[in-house]
């Protein structure tokens, strides 16, 4: 099982789909910058893994462990949808700081094209 | 057992320094009593959606809101889906009909995990196979506790046992570590292929078993322990 269908979504684009858009993610991790691209309405947790950032994400996406948790640069806190009620309960036990998300929890849109996240814990 | 297996036992069944029998014991309770707390409240007419809802209200009033594992609580027909699968939305549990729970919260640095299966009304063969869901976990323990079986021994017999009751085992449920949060980075496999005898409190058993025919099923777990903690 691949990493994408783990957490529900296709393992590949179908041959006769269209071409769904491409959406950069800058990461920072221990203080190197690296640029990802991401099929749009993936979530950004299974990016990060396949880029081997080790989320261990044990709830397999669900937004119930916390532990796919990541810091969003300022300028994209604001640009991401708000929590839903369930993060916002986890993010509040887990002593969450603003800007930090649950990477299960968020799907990239060309809205979200350049979208900053660290992952330094 | 020779060298190389009980280097694999030790490994498979290595716990943090965080981990205490006292604590992982508490955790134990408590996951029992909630499982409880939320049957209580499931009653006919209200919609699986609704009572899983009610269920993250509860655990998080016990001061559970994070899980290893999301919270599932299966009405009717949605009691045969496998763990993880989604359940159809919108079932409403009958006068006379079957519901599941299955938690897996996370107290402080410690893991739960508890499932069980209620009836409500007087279907003969859904409370039967409630009640043998309940019946083939202790059997098999009450194998593993006598006989010192291996965990793929443990299901084999398992599979057999279910058949004679007439039910269907699903080895996707087949047990799995438990210890501090969380055990996925010290082990996330089965139980049921173990060539080693698993150890108390490390460990737990999952029964899942399904109606060969009829839309419904029932589930039983916990942890892997002696005769003396299901006083």
């Amino acid at each position: 099982m691949t990493i994408a269908e783990m957490f529900g979504g296709a393992a590949e684009t179908p041959p006769l789909a269209p071409p769904r858009s491409a959406v950069s993610i800058v990461l920072w991790n221990d203080r190197r910058k690296q640029i990802l691209r991401a099929a749009e309405g993936g979530r950004l947790v299974v990016v990060l893994k396949n880029a081997g950032v080790p989320l261990p994400a044990v709830c397999g996406g669900k937004g119930v462990c916390g532990t796919c948790k990541i810091s969003l640069m300022r300028e994209w806190a604001d640009k991401v949808p708000p929590p839903e009620k369930r993060e916002q309960r986890l993010l509040a036990h887990l002593k969450a700081v603003p800007g930090e998300r649950l990477s299960c929890q968020i799907t990239l849109t060309a809205e979200l094209d350049g979208i900053e996240v660290c992952a330094c814990d | 057992m020779t060298s190389v297996e009980l280097l694999k036992q030790t490994d498979l069944e290595r716990v943090g320094a965080a981990f205490t029998p006292a604590k992982m014991f508490a955790v134990r309770d408590m996951t029992r009593a909630v499982i409880h707390e939320i049957a209580a409240k499931c009653k006919p007419g209200m919609v699986e959606e609704a009572a899983v809802e009610m269920a993250r209200e509860i655990l998080a009033s016990h001061g559970m809101v994070r899980g290893w594992h999301d919270v599932y609580v299966r009405f009717g027909t949605n009691t045969t889906k496998t763990f993880g699968a989604p359940s159809d939305p919108g079932i409403v549990l009958g006068e006379d009909d079957i519901f599941l729970i299955d938690i897996g919260p996370v107290w402080e640095q410690w893991e739960g995990d508890g499932g069980d299966t209620f009836v409500t009304g007087s279907d003969p063969e859904m409370a039967r196979c409630a009640k043998d869901a309940r019946t083939l976990f202790h059997l098999v323990r009450k194998k593993w506790e006598k006989e010192s079986t291996t965990g793929k021994v443990l299901y084999d017999y398992a599979t057999e046992a279910a058949s004679q009751m007439g039910w269907q085992l699903n080895l996707d449920l087949s047990g799995h570590r438990l210890s501090e949060f969380p055990h996925a980075a010290i082990y996330d496999g089965p139980l049921a292929t173990l060539d080693f005898t698993p150890s108390p409190l490390r460990w737990v058993l999952e029964i899942h078993i399904r109606h060969p025919t009829k839309p419904f099923g029932a589930f039983f777990e916990d942890m892997l322990l002696d005769d003396s903690y299901f006083a």
